[in-house]
Protein backbone atom coordinates (compact mmCIF):
# COMPACT_ATOMS: atom_id res chain seq x y z
CA UNK A 1 0.00 0.00 0.00
CA UNK A 2 1.68 3.17 -1.20
CA UNK A 3 0.41 6.59 -0.31
CA UNK A 4 1.66 9.95 -1.39
CA UNK A 5 3.70 11.70 1.26
CA UNK A 6 3.43 15.20 2.53
CA UNK A 7 6.64 17.21 2.80
CA UNK A 8 7.52 20.64 3.96
CA UNK A 9 7.05 23.32 1.35
CA UNK A 10 9.20 26.34 2.29
CA UNK A 11 7.22 28.64 0.03
CA UNK A 12 4.06 28.78 2.10
CA UNK A 13 4.87 26.78 5.23
CA UNK A 14 2.43 23.97 4.44
CA UNK A 15 2.98 20.39 3.39
CA UNK A 16 2.28 19.12 -0.07
CA UNK A 17 2.59 15.91 -1.99
CA UNK A 18 6.17 15.25 -3.03
CA UNK A 19 5.54 12.54 -5.56
CA UNK A 20 7.65 9.90 -3.84
CA UNK A 21 5.91 6.87 -2.30
CA UNK A 22 5.52 6.69 1.47
CA UNK A 23 4.98 3.04 2.20
CA UNK A 24 5.41 0.50 4.95
CA UNK A 25 8.37 -1.02 3.09
CA UNK A 26 10.24 2.25 2.47
CA UNK A 27 13.90 2.59 3.48
CA UNK A 28 15.03 3.12 7.05
CA UNK A 29 16.26 6.61 6.10
CA UNK A 30 12.78 7.54 4.87
CA UNK A 31 11.30 6.19 8.10
CA UNK A 32 13.72 8.24 10.17
CA UNK A 33 12.92 11.32 8.15
CA UNK A 34 9.21 10.79 8.75
CA UNK A 35 9.80 10.30 12.49
CA UNK A 36 11.92 13.45 12.52
CA UNK A 37 9.08 15.37 10.89
CA UNK A 38 6.65 14.05 13.51
CA UNK A 39 9.11 15.05 16.25
CA UNK A 40 9.13 18.56 14.77
CA UNK A 41 5.32 18.48 14.92
CA UNK A 42 4.95 19.26 11.26
CA UNK A 43 1.35 19.19 10.21
CA UNK A 44 0.53 16.28 7.96
CA UNK A 45 3.32 14.04 9.24
CA UNK A 46 1.08 12.03 11.56
CA UNK A 47 -1.52 11.66 8.83
CA UNK A 48 1.18 10.41 6.45
CA UNK A 49 2.34 7.91 9.04
CA UNK A 50 -1.20 6.66 9.60
CA UNK A 51 -1.84 6.14 5.89
CA UNK A 52 1.43 4.24 5.55
CA UNK A 53 1.22 1.93 8.54
CA UNK A 54 -2.33 1.66 9.87
CA UNK A 55 -3.41 -1.52 8.01
CA UNK A 56 -0.19 -3.36 9.00
CA UNK A 57 -0.51 -2.38 12.64
CA UNK A 58 -4.21 -3.17 12.59
CA UNK A 59 -3.57 -6.62 11.09
CA UNK A 60 -0.97 -7.39 13.74
CA UNK A 61 -3.38 -6.32 16.46
CA UNK A 62 -6.16 -8.49 15.00
CA UNK A 63 -3.77 -11.47 15.00
CA UNK A 64 -3.81 -11.48 18.79
CA UNK A 65 -7.05 -9.80 19.80
CA UNK A 66 -9.21 -11.34 17.02
CA UNK A 67 -11.46 -8.37 17.52
CA UNK A 68 -11.67 -5.38 15.17
CA UNK A 69 -12.73 -2.87 17.81
CA UNK A 70 -9.94 -3.88 20.18
CA UNK A 71 -7.47 -3.78 17.31
CA UNK A 72 -8.64 -0.29 16.31
CA UNK A 73 -8.11 0.84 19.91
CA UNK A 74 -4.60 -0.63 19.82
CA UNK A 75 -3.82 1.35 16.64
CA UNK A 76 -5.11 4.55 18.24
CA UNK A 77 -3.08 3.92 21.38
CA UNK A 78 0.01 3.25 19.26
CA UNK A 79 -0.38 6.68 17.67
CA UNK A 80 -0.80 8.24 21.09
CA UNK A 81 2.50 6.61 22.11
CA UNK A 82 4.14 8.02 18.99
CA UNK A 83 2.98 11.53 19.89
CA UNK A 84 4.09 11.09 23.51
CA UNK A 85 7.66 10.41 22.40
CA UNK A 86 8.02 13.91 20.92
CA UNK A 87 11.69 14.79 20.25
CA UNK A 88 12.79 11.32 21.38
CA UNK A 89 11.46 9.95 18.07
CA UNK A 90 14.65 11.18 16.41
CA UNK A 91 16.69 8.64 18.36
CA UNK A 92 14.64 5.64 17.13
CA UNK A 93 16.99 3.56 14.96
CA UNK A 94 14.41 1.42 13.18
CA UNK A 95 11.03 3.20 13.28
CA UNK A 96 9.14 0.41 11.52
CA UNK A 97 10.25 -2.24 14.02
CA UNK A 98 9.63 0.23 16.84
CA UNK A 99 6.02 0.73 15.70
CA UNK A 100 5.44 -3.00 15.39
CA UNK A 101 6.97 -3.58 18.83
CA UNK A 102 4.75 -0.97 20.47
CA UNK A 103 1.68 -2.34 18.70
CA UNK A 104 2.46 -5.89 19.72
CA UNK A 105 2.98 -4.98 23.37
CA UNK A 106 -0.29 -3.08 23.46
CA UNK A 107 -1.98 -5.99 21.72
CA UNK A 108 -0.68 -8.45 24.29
CA UNK A 109 -2.05 -6.20 27.05
CA UNK A 110 -5.46 -6.05 25.37
CA UNK A 111 -5.48 -9.82 24.80
CA UNK A 112 -4.70 -10.42 28.48
CA UNK A 113 -7.50 -8.08 29.45
CA UNK A 114 -9.77 -10.02 27.12
CA UNK A 115 -8.87 -13.27 28.87
CA UNK A 116 -10.09 -11.69 32.10
CA UNK A 117 -13.36 -10.92 30.37
CA UNK A 118 -13.68 -14.56 29.39
CA UNK A 119 -17.45 -14.46 29.46
CA UNK A 120 -17.49 -12.41 26.27
CA UNK A 121 -17.74 -14.42 23.06
CA UNK A 122 -14.45 -14.63 21.18
CA UNK A 123 -14.65 -13.30 17.64
CA UNK A 124 -12.41 -14.43 14.83
CA UNK A 125 -11.79 -11.27 12.85
CA UNK A 126 -9.59 -11.79 9.81
CA UNK A 127 -6.04 -10.51 10.05
CA UNK A 128 -5.59 -10.61 6.27
CA UNK A 129 -7.69 -9.59 3.30
CA UNK A 130 -7.62 -9.49 -0.47
CA UNK A 131 -6.09 -6.36 -1.92
CA UNK A 132 -8.29 -3.90 -3.73
CA UNK A 133 -6.35 -4.67 -6.89
CA UNK A 134 -7.31 -8.35 -6.69
CA UNK A 135 -10.93 -8.60 -5.61
CA UNK A 136 -11.12 -12.09 -7.12
CA UNK A 137 -8.97 -13.42 -4.27
CA UNK A 138 -11.52 -12.69 -1.57
CA UNK A 139 -12.31 -16.37 -1.28
CA UNK A 140 -8.61 -17.18 -0.87
CA UNK A 141 -8.30 -14.44 1.74
CA UNK A 142 -11.24 -15.79 3.71
CA UNK A 143 -9.85 -19.30 3.56
CA UNK A 144 -6.36 -18.21 4.59
CA UNK A 145 -7.74 -16.11 7.45
CA UNK A 146 -9.80 -19.06 8.68
CA UNK A 147 -6.76 -21.36 8.61
CA UNK A 148 -4.52 -18.79 10.30
CA UNK A 149 -7.10 -18.39 13.05
CA UNK A 150 -6.61 -22.07 13.88
CA UNK A 151 -2.91 -21.58 14.61
CA UNK A 152 -1.60 -20.74 18.09
CA UNK A 153 -1.15 -17.00 18.64
CA UNK A 154 2.63 -17.13 18.75
CA UNK A 155 2.86 -18.94 15.40
CA UNK A 156 0.23 -16.79 13.71
CA UNK A 157 1.91 -13.53 14.62
CA UNK A 158 5.31 -14.74 13.35
CA UNK A 159 3.76 -15.80 10.03
CA UNK A 160 1.96 -12.47 9.82
CA UNK A 161 5.13 -10.46 10.52
CA UNK A 162 7.12 -12.51 8.02
CA UNK A 163 4.60 -12.44 5.18
CA UNK A 164 2.79 -9.13 5.56
CA UNK A 165 5.28 -6.74 7.15
CA UNK A 166 8.36 -7.96 5.28
CA UNK A 167 10.36 -8.45 8.49
CA UNK A 168 13.46 -10.63 8.73
CA UNK A 169 13.59 -13.28 11.44
CA UNK A 170 16.08 -11.10 13.31
CA UNK A 171 13.62 -8.19 13.21
CA UNK A 172 10.76 -10.46 14.28
CA UNK A 173 12.89 -11.65 17.19
CA UNK A 174 13.51 -8.07 18.28
CA UNK A 175 9.83 -7.15 17.94
CA UNK A 176 8.55 -10.12 19.93
CA UNK A 177 11.51 -10.30 22.28
CA UNK A 178 12.71 -13.77 21.37
CA UNK A 179 15.94 -15.12 19.78
CA UNK A 180 16.16 -15.13 15.99
CA UNK A 181 16.34 -18.92 15.97
CA UNK A 182 13.15 -19.17 18.00
CA UNK A 183 11.37 -16.82 15.59
CA UNK A 184 12.47 -18.95 12.62
CA UNK A 185 11.45 -22.11 14.45
CA UNK A 186 8.00 -20.75 15.25
CA UNK A 187 7.57 -19.77 11.61
CA UNK A 188 8.62 -23.19 10.36
CA UNK A 189 6.28 -24.96 12.79
CA UNK A 190 3.47 -22.57 11.92
CA UNK A 191 3.85 -23.16 8.19
CA UNK A 192 3.94 -26.93 8.76
CA UNK A 193 0.76 -26.72 10.80
CA UNK A 194 -0.86 -24.50 8.18
CA UNK A 195 0.05 -27.00 5.47
CA UNK A 196 -1.50 -29.82 7.50
CA UNK A 197 -4.66 -27.78 7.96
CA UNK A 198 -4.80 -27.14 4.23
CA UNK A 199 -4.51 -30.87 3.58
CA UNK A 200 -7.30 -31.59 6.04
CA UNK A 201 -9.50 -28.99 4.40
CA UNK A 202 -9.06 -30.54 0.97
CA UNK B 1 0.89 -30.16 -0.35
CA UNK B 2 4.16 -28.25 0.21
CA UNK B 3 5.40 -25.02 1.73
CA UNK B 4 5.06 -23.42 -1.69
CA UNK B 5 1.31 -24.02 -1.50
CA UNK B 6 1.23 -22.06 1.75
CA UNK B 7 3.25 -19.27 0.17
CA UNK B 8 0.94 -19.31 -2.84
CA UNK B 9 -2.12 -19.04 -0.59
CA UNK B 10 -0.72 -16.07 1.31
CA UNK B 11 0.87 -14.33 -1.67
CA UNK B 12 -0.90 -11.20 -2.80
CA UNK B 13 -3.02 -10.95 0.34
CA UNK B 14 -2.72 -7.81 2.43
CA UNK B 15 -3.53 -6.68 5.97
CA UNK B 16 -7.16 -5.63 6.34
CA UNK B 17 -8.07 -1.95 6.41
CA UNK B 18 -9.00 -0.64 9.86
CA UNK B 19 -12.68 0.14 10.48
CA UNK B 20 -13.95 3.52 9.40
CA UNK B 21 -13.36 6.11 12.07
CA UNK B 22 -10.09 4.59 13.24
CA UNK B 23 -8.09 7.27 11.39
CA UNK B 24 -9.87 10.09 13.22
CA UNK B 25 -9.66 8.18 16.51
CA UNK B 26 -5.92 7.54 16.16
CA UNK B 27 -5.04 11.06 15.07
CA UNK B 28 -7.17 12.59 17.83
CA UNK B 29 -5.49 10.34 20.39
CA UNK B 30 -2.08 11.34 19.06
CA UNK B 31 -2.87 15.04 19.19
CA UNK B 32 -4.27 14.77 22.71
CA UNK B 33 -1.20 12.84 23.85
CA UNK B 34 1.07 15.40 22.21
CA UNK B 35 -0.67 18.27 23.98
CA UNK B 36 -0.49 16.42 27.31
CA UNK B 37 3.20 15.81 26.75
CA UNK B 38 3.87 19.50 26.11
CA UNK B 39 1.89 20.53 29.19
CA UNK B 40 3.59 17.92 31.33
CA UNK B 41 7.01 19.29 30.48
CA UNK B 42 8.24 20.97 33.66
CA UNK B 43 9.60 24.49 34.05
CA UNK B 44 13.24 23.42 34.31
CA UNK B 45 13.07 21.36 31.13
CA UNK B 46 11.60 24.30 29.26
CA UNK B 47 14.28 26.56 30.69
CA UNK B 48 16.99 24.06 29.74
CA UNK B 49 15.74 23.91 26.15
CA UNK B 50 15.02 27.62 25.89
CA UNK B 51 17.22 29.30 23.31
CA UNK B 52 16.89 32.82 24.85
CA UNK B 53 17.91 31.43 28.26
CA UNK B 54 20.95 29.74 26.76
CA UNK B 55 21.86 32.93 24.92
CA UNK B 56 21.56 34.96 28.11
CA UNK B 57 23.76 32.49 29.96
CA UNK B 58 26.42 32.57 27.25
CA UNK B 59 26.33 36.38 27.13
CA UNK B 60 26.76 36.61 30.90
CA UNK B 61 29.75 34.29 30.88
CA UNK B 62 31.33 36.20 28.01
CA UNK B 63 30.78 39.54 29.81
CA UNK B 64 32.35 38.21 33.01
CA UNK B 65 35.40 36.91 31.13
CA UNK B 66 35.78 40.23 29.34
CA UNK B 67 35.49 42.21 32.57
CA UNK B 68 38.08 39.99 34.22
CA UNK B 69 40.50 40.48 31.33
CA UNK B 70 40.01 44.26 31.29
CA UNK B 71 40.55 44.61 35.04
CA UNK B 72 43.69 42.46 34.95
CA UNK B 73 45.22 44.51 32.15
CA UNK B 74 44.37 47.81 33.88
CA UNK B 75 45.90 46.69 37.17
CA UNK B 76 49.06 45.50 35.46
CA UNK B 77 49.34 48.86 33.73
CA UNK B 78 49.10 50.66 37.11
CA UNK B 79 52.23 48.96 38.48
CA UNK B 80 51.52 45.38 38.97
CA UNK B 81 49.42 43.48 41.35
CA UNK B 82 49.15 44.60 44.99
CA UNK B 83 51.54 42.65 47.27
CA UNK B 84 50.29 39.98 49.60
CA UNK B 85 50.13 41.03 53.30
CA UNK B 86 52.15 38.07 54.68
CA UNK B 87 55.51 38.90 53.07
CA UNK B 88 55.04 42.51 54.13
CA UNK B 89 54.70 41.49 57.76
CA UNK B 90 57.81 39.29 57.65
CA UNK B 91 59.83 42.06 56.01
CA UNK B 92 59.05 44.59 58.74
CA UNK B 93 62.23 44.06 60.84
CA UNK B 94 61.67 47.06 63.05
CA UNK B 95 58.78 45.54 64.93
CA UNK B 96 60.40 43.05 67.32
CA UNK B 97 57.17 41.74 68.75
CA UNK B 98 55.79 41.02 65.29
CA UNK B 99 59.02 39.24 64.33
CA UNK B 100 58.89 37.11 67.49
CA UNK B 101 55.34 36.08 66.75
CA UNK B 102 56.20 35.26 63.16
CA UNK B 103 59.28 33.21 64.14
CA UNK B 104 58.16 30.10 66.01
CA UNK B 105 60.52 28.49 68.54
CA UNK B 106 62.33 25.49 67.03
CA UNK B 107 61.76 22.04 68.37
CA UNK B 108 64.89 20.36 69.70
CA UNK B 109 64.64 16.84 68.53
CA UNK B 110 67.24 15.57 70.97
CA UNK B 111 65.29 16.78 73.97
CA UNK B 112 61.97 15.04 73.63
CA UNK B 113 59.91 14.60 76.83
CA UNK B 114 60.25 11.22 78.48
CA UNK B 115 56.99 9.38 78.93
CA UNK B 116 57.09 6.81 81.66
CA UNK B 117 54.21 4.32 81.54
CA UNK B 118 54.66 3.47 85.23
CA UNK B 119 54.33 7.08 86.39
CA UNK B 120 57.86 7.50 87.76
CA UNK B 121 59.18 11.02 87.66
CA UNK B 122 61.79 11.62 85.03
CA UNK B 123 65.20 12.96 86.04
CA UNK B 124 65.22 16.59 85.12
CA UNK B 125 68.96 16.79 84.72
CA UNK B 126 69.54 13.70 82.56
CA UNK B 127 66.33 13.78 80.59
CA UNK B 128 65.07 17.27 80.21
CA UNK B 129 61.54 17.49 78.90
CA UNK B 130 61.33 21.15 78.16
CA UNK B 131 61.33 22.91 74.90
CA UNK B 132 63.85 25.61 74.43
CA UNK B 133 62.29 28.89 75.15
CA UNK B 134 63.39 31.77 73.12
CA UNK B 135 62.44 35.09 74.29
CA UNK B 136 62.45 37.94 71.92
CA UNK B 137 65.36 40.17 72.57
Amino acid sequence: MDVMPVVDDPTDGTWKDAGRPLSFTMSVESWRQLFGDIADRRSGALEGLYDAVAPHLFGLAVCRTRNREDAADVVAETFARVAQQGPRLRSVRDPRSWLLTVTRRLTVDVARERVRRAAEPLETAACIAASAAEPGRRLDARRAARLLALLPDHQREVIYLRHFTDCTFAAIGRIIGIPTFTAASRYRLGVRRLRALMEEAT
Amino acid sequence: MSDQDVDRLLAGLVPPPPPSGTRELALAAARAAGIREVEAEDRWSRLWRSRPARLAWATTVAALLLAHAVLTVERAAQGGLSPSPAPVASRSGNDAELAAIAELPPLRLGLLPAIDPFGRPAAASSNPSTLSSRRPS
